[in-house]
């Protein structure tokens, strides 16, 4: 789904993992994306580089592992770009990846 | 009401009109898992064609140069038919939201009509025109003020109340005169798409009002960084506030941003416990929590400490969940299957970083609903202000109670949030509460009570919960723009002050 995001968009992409409120805590895969104070570059990569911009994220264990997963089929307002193919990155711990959600 | 399956164009220019893409999406009750409608699909054809329209409608004065006197008559007839149609716009708000028709009949119906009535009255004395004293230097001039609609404002709506929080946006905009562009949120577009209905038979010029359904990388963003909308409207998350912010730069547009929350209420050592323990389960149990104010953080001093965690757990299992379409039910489902997934990690890493849960904890199976999207009323003790349960927002029936030793200890957890939605405050005391309330970081603050919000104050946050105001007359300069007026009364040149300013030759 990066990939194919990437063919359509020309801009650097990053996978934010944030949000709250509506859209829910989840990576959100922003174009061009403008860093907000307390985020947090974890891994600078090509296609795309992975932030956190979670408040509690100073809580989060060094060995925590997390999965980011994709589901298909949902229609979502995230402004996340993987929207445009009624898909929505979402975040698990390793046990639950895998685990079928729509 | 009845159970076929529902069909929904776009409203663009005064009609239902089909999405340009020809795609549909479908709208899924969360109570139990199976489509009731389908909506078209907005792209960005009838995001342009929408905008376009509003502007059109815009420039033609048609609503905006209408007398305020004419435009207030509108408004008033929007409410008195929100009311009249009242049946019709619970049933779709709680069969997409999952919100119980209890509440909705009750609140939110009752509420969406009282802001354009309070807006319509606004609307009549509102001061459009304010003079300034003549001046004696360097003047005389006749300086006066007006104060005119911003424009094309772009309304986007989430899904938790979704009727009224598209109704706090498109009430002040048309009561200042602009023109709207709603994008509601795809679990949920039913109420808005009617509701673009109900106030172009009322009377709003066809294109003043249009409602564009669509993925929010697509619709979204175009509507937000589109060259011909002067203004938008979020309520959402921080996260895609702050990516709202950043494409809307690029043309420099008015903002107001209702943004995410994780608010705190301080339990006083004198708190009326019978209030207080009701009043904090509402606070954080309503609509399964899925709202920005509720109050998921609860601050307790030492000396109630066990006693209110026992009587939170013991209170909270009253609480009924079922089907939000029966009217006994207390509490619904939340929005989608994604949102209970979220809500159930955080309860993991709730049990991970070392609260206790005392109640809940688990998704609910509830008869009749089985496949229903329901989480039961969960609350950790002994949790601290430092972990992703009491900093995060969860946006789910999730409470994290906190101790504290003395009230500047609890006023400083309080305030240590990147939030400042609301907060609360439980004292028999209320001169003791409004002490507290004064260094509490929040823009409304509420005391021995909770969620209580009237269309004539203003609702916002501080720090990163959001920009502006919404409701109350602060939401109506949030839609206008302000000029300035003067007009030069010096009758000759060489008494004019500019004059030796760059003609030193006179």
């Amino acid at each position: 789904m990066i990939e194919t995001v990437g063919r359509d968009r020309p801009g650097k992409l990053s996978l934010v993992i944030g949000g709250g409120c509506c859209e829910g805590t989840a990576p959100y895969l922003f174009e061009n994306y403008f860093p907000g104070d307390g985020a947090v570059l974890v891994c600078r990569n090509d296609p795309v580089d992975i932030w956190v911009s979670l408040p509690g994220q100073e809580s989060v264990p060094e060995h925590a592992s997390w999965v980011v997963d994709l589901a298909r089929g949902v229609v979502n307002d995230s402004m996340s770009l993987e929207s445009d193919w009624d898909c929505r990155f979402v975040l698990r711990t390793s046990e639950a990846a895998g685990e079928e959600t729509v | 009401m009845s159970t076929e399956l529902m069909k929904f164009h776009l409203f663009i220019d005064g009609e239902w009109v089909q999405g340009s893409d020809g795609e549909t999406f479908p709208v899924i009750n969360p109570a139990t898992g199976k489509i009731v409608a389908e909506v078209d699909k907005g792209g960005k054809q009838d995001i342009d064609r929408a905008v376009k329209a509003a502007r059109r409608v815009f420039e033609a004065g048609s609503w905006s140069e209408l007398p305020p006197r004419k435009r207030a008559q509108v408004l008033f007839a929007v409410a008195q038919k929100i009311a009249e149609r009242a049946e019709e716009l619970v049933y779709l708000e709680s069969v997409s939201s999952g919100g119980t028709v209890r509440r909705i009949g009750a609140f939110d119906i009752m509420s969406a009509a009282d802001v354009f009535n309070t807006m319509a009255n606004f609307c009549l004395g509102y001061q459009y025109t304010e003079a300034l004293p003549v001046p004696a230097y360097p003047g005389p001039a006749h300086n006066f003020i007006w104060r005119e609609p911003v424009g094309v404002c772009a309304a986007i709506v989430p899904w938790n109340f979704p009727l009224l929080m598209a109704c706090w946006k498109i009430a002040p905009a048309l009561a200042m005169g602009n023109s709207v562009v709603i994008k509601p949120a795809s679990n949920t577009p039913l109420t808005a798409l009617v509701l673009a209905q109900i106030i172009t038979e009322c009377g709003v010029p066809p294109g003043a009002v249009n409602v564009v359904p669509g993925p929010g990388a697509s619709a979204g963003e175009l509507l937000v960084a589109h060259p011909e909308v002067d203004k938008i409207a979020f309520t959402g998350s921080t996260e895609v506030g702050r990516r709202i912010m950043q494409l809307a730069s690029g043309t420099i547009k008015k903002l107001t941003l209702e943004l995410g929350g994780k608010s705190p209420a301080i339990l006083l050592d004198d708190a009326d416990l019978a209030i207080a323990i009701p009043g904090s389960l509402y606070a954080f149990l309503l609509h399964s929590g899925q709202i920005c104010e509720s109050g998921t953080r609860l601050f307790v001093p030492d000396s109630l400490y066990d006693q209110v965690v026992e009587l939170l757990a013991a209170y909270a299992a009253k609480i009924k969940l079922g089907n939000p379409l029966d009217p006994a039910t207390d509490m619904g489902p939340v929005v989608s299957r994604q949102q209970l997934d979220t809500v159930l990690s955080y309860i993991g890493w709730g049990r991970e970083q070392g609260a206790r849960l005392v109640c809940g904890g688990r998704r609910a199976v509830v008869a009749g609903c089985e496949e229903g999207y329901f989480v039961e009323p969960t609350i950790f003790a002994d949790a601290t202000n430092d972990m992703r349960i009491s900093r995060e927002e969860i946006f789910g029936p999730v409470l994290a109670v906190i101790r504290y030793h003395d009230v500047a200890q609890a006023v400083e957890m309080a305030n240590d949030s990147i939030y400042g939605l609301a907060a609360g405050v439980w004292s028999k005391d209320v001169n003791k509460a409004y002490r507290v309330a004064r260094k509490l970081r929040a823009g409304t603050v509420w005391i021995n009570d909770w969620h209580h919000l009237r269309s004539d104050a203003p609702f916002g946050g501080y720090k990163q919960s959001g920009i502006g105001r919404e409701l109350g007359r602060q939401a109506l300069d949030e839609y206008t723009q302000v000029k300035h007026v003067h007009t030069s009364m010096v009758p000759d040149l060489e008494r004019r002050p500019w004059l030796q300013l760059i003609f030193s030759q006179g």
